[in-house]
């Protein structure tokens, strides 16, 4: 007993530092942020800001931009990445070269490739030259439905590399015996994909997800930094929102639309734990 | 094996980075003056050569380097941001001695200065750095 | 013949990520003129992606490097912020991730949870009330409140959580046996088995405050304590001349770090266990 007790003392030592700073810096902020959102003003006024965010245009609208950016891009980006895993892995033998050129446009600021966007996606970009001269319609990236589509390709192109190498990493555990069996067993290709690895990295593929989730937020200072402060209404997200309002000085819809944001992180997070739980219990 | 001796490339070329990023930010100002054409200038002063002063103009005296072939001379601007450039002017020149051109101008005025000597070739525009004469 | 038609897909995949640096490297030697026509959009021409500048220049780099100081005196003030976090963030979270990976305590997957949570949540969340905390702890127009909020932020501890997680505990139980502490495990055993994870985080974490733009237009009065992310960000609307020269200059320390440990972080998340 009093060892296992020594033992959750030193535990606590090591992570003591990590939340003294948490708490300082981000829940006690957070918790500012919750009674803050019951506010306006001076008045205690329950949950009218709620209420009152719900029937807003505007919110509603970040709140289904949001949704669906969620929806289409972390699906794709997983997919896509795991695809090109597997064809890297297919290599026997690869240079550095490649997998280390797939980080580059991880590691390049976002500052920096703004204006390399601009003229690829401009309406009289490459982008549209191309496609003048294959004779189709100018698409206006940058006010119509297809700023998703082009907020979507920029996101994927540049956490692809990282998920991918997530994903090979993920792979190289495998155990190639497995195969082996599975492959005496008659299994097909697909099968071997669907039935040996996919069940066999399913911590990579939370993590993976865990990851594109916190970038899909960081995606936004792409959008600030083409779009500005006021970006059409297909990418009108819930950053932008919140963003509006900080400058606004709106502080209770700031606050009641952080904690929406943050109550639909936290149901996402939570099923996916529970999904992991499951599955590296049945492991 | 080989990895090592990238890894020994980039970090000397990180070293190498850091340090010329020191360097330019201490001397930036410096090199960039090395780098601009260096002039030396003198004042505007009015005044005439001839003993009959022409009095419906100003008649201003230059040195005589000051004045190139077309009639035109360089006076010195400082910008907003503290640039010093220099914009040719155009003179009529009335007379001259071993020292000064006598001219006038509808644009210049006496309070500026004009540039005498360059070390290199300017032109309407250019940036320049101002060298304290003799 | 198939494995050329690999090769050649694989050669496309890495174009496409290479190309938009590759492009930019190529338009920092173009002169200022070229840059502004590029960038001109109203002129109705369709911009082809011309890799090739008309002129070999080094305009742009001379405008950044001597005509501007206030970009080199900028770059340092990245530095002051960015360093200190990174270190800092790989020592706070090393230690927590451990913790969280390896030992056992009550409601460590709840507290983990928790932390998840904390690290998503959008930064206008916390500008404000951590505005209120730095202003009582006299920390505003200072460093240290970029630094001290970046150092905790909960993304080490989830990214060295997961490499720890591969290190087998059988051999941390072997150590305990020998009476070794657990800090003597985690110098000894963990440090050295997560040394690729260490080198992915101190890259994404440094990538992360090289790129950090709220936080000082809030906390900082002063604009000569802005570091280069903010004029990077500003830079768009006044000075396309040198847009690009800046954009190299600004991802150069990233690139250091990146060719310093690239094949580290190939390895990171699968060292051990083979």
């Amino acid at each position: 007993m009093t060892r296992k007790r020594k033992d959750y003392f030193t535990a606590f030592l090591f992570i003591l530092p990590s939340l003294i700073g948490i708490a300082i810096f981000y829940i006690v902020p957070y918790i500012i942020c919750f009674i803050k959102s019951l506010y306006i003003g001076q008045n205690f006024v329950g949950l009218t800001n709620y209420i009152q965010l719900f029937s807003n245009n505007t919110f509603l609208l970040a709140l289904k931009n949001t949704a669906v950016f969620t929806v289409i891009a972390i699906p794709l980006l997983m997919v896509i990445s795991f695809l090109l895993a597997l064809f890297l892995n297919s290599f026997e033998k690869i240079s550095s070269f490649f997998s280390s050129s797939f980080l580059i446009p991880v590691v390049v600021p976002i500052a920096s490739l703004i204006c390399v966007w601009q003229v690829v996606f401009d309406d009289y970009g490459a982008v549209n030259g191309l496609l003048n001269t294959l004779e189709f319609y100018t698409v206006e990236f940058f006010s119509s439905e297809f700023s998703m589509v082009m907020i979507i390709f920029i996101y994927v192109w540049k956490y692809c590399g990282f998920c991918v190498i997530l994903f090979t990493a993920g792979l190289a555990n495998v155990p190639k015996s497995l195969y082996e069996s599975a492959r005496l067993d008659g299994a097909n290709s697909f099968q071997l994909v669907t039935k040996v690895t996919i069940p066999m990295i399913t911590p990579t593929v939370f993590f993976v997800f865990l990851m594109e989730i916190i970038y899909s937020f960081k995606i936004f200072r792409e959008v600030f930094a083409l779009f500005g402060d006021y970006p059409n209404e297909n990418v009108y997200f819930l950053q932008n929102f919140i963003n509006n309002n900080y400058y606004n000085l709106n502080y209770p819809r700031l606050s009641s639309a952080s904690i929406i944001l943050s109550l639909f992180i936290i149901i996402v997070l939570l099923v996916f734990f529970i999904f992991e739980r499951k599955h590296s219990v049945s492991e | 094996m080989k990895q090592d001796k990238f890894k020994r490339i980039v970090i000397k070329f990180g070293i190498v980075f850091f340090i010329v990023m020191l360097f330019l930010t201490y001397f930036s100002k410096t090199i960039d003056n090395l780098l601009l054409p260096k002039v030396k200038i003198s004042d505007v002063m009015t005044g005439s050569l001839s003993e009959y002063p022409d009095t419906m103009h100003t008649h201003y005296l230059l040195p005589l380097s000051s004045v190139i072939s077309s009639e035109e001379v360089y006076v010195i601007n400082t910008l907003e941001n503290g640039d010093i450039t220099v914009s040719s002017v155009s003179v009529n020149i009335c007379g001259s001695d071993d020292l000064y051109y006598e001219v006038t101008s509808d644009f210049l005025f006496s309070d500026m200065q004009v540039v005498y000597m360059t070390s290199k070739e300017i032109s309407d525009g250019d940036r320049v750095y101002i060298e304290e004469g003799e | 013949m198939k494995k050329i038609i690999k090769y050649i897909f694989l050669l496309l995949i890495t174009a496409i990520f290479l190309f938009p640096v590759v492009f930019m490297i190529a338009c920092s030697f173009m002169s200022s003129s070229q840059i502004s026509e590029m960038l001109d959009f109203a002129n109705g021409e369709y911009k082809n992606l011309n890799m090739i500048p008309e002129m070999f220049s080094l305009e742009q780099f001379y405008q950044v490097f001597f005509r501007r100081p206030e970009y080199l005196l900028k770059f340092w003030n990245s530095v002051i912020v960015t360093f200190p976090t990174v270190i800092g963030q790989v020592v706070v979270s090393s230690l927590a991730a451990f913790a969280f990976a390896k030992l056992k305590f009550p409601f460590r997957d709840k507290l983990f949870f928790a932390y998840i949570v904390l690290l998503i949540l959008p930064l206008q969340v916390t500008l404000v009330p951590n505005y209120i905390i730095l202003d009582n702890m006299d920390l505003l127009n200072n460093f240290l409140a970029i630094i001290l909020p970046g150092t905790f932020s909960a993304f080490g501890i989830c990214l060295l959580r997961q490499s720890i997680k591969y290190i087998p505990d059988s051999s941390i139980e072997a150590a305990r046996i020998d009476g070794a502490s657990y800090f003597k495990i985690f110098t000894r055993i963990i440090l050295p088995q997560i040394k690729s994870g260490l080198v992915t985080l101190t890259l994404l974490c440094f990538i992360d405050n090289w790129n950090v733009v709220e936080q000082p237009l809030i906390y900082f009065d002063n604009s000569t304590m802005y570091p280069l992310s903010i004029m990077m960000s500003e830079i768009g609307n006044s000075d396309y001349g040198i847009i690009f020269a800046c954009g190299v200059m600004f991802m150069i320390p990233a690139l250091i770090i990146y060719f310093y440990g690239h094949r580290d972080i190939d390895l990171s998340f699968s060292d051990s266990e083979k």
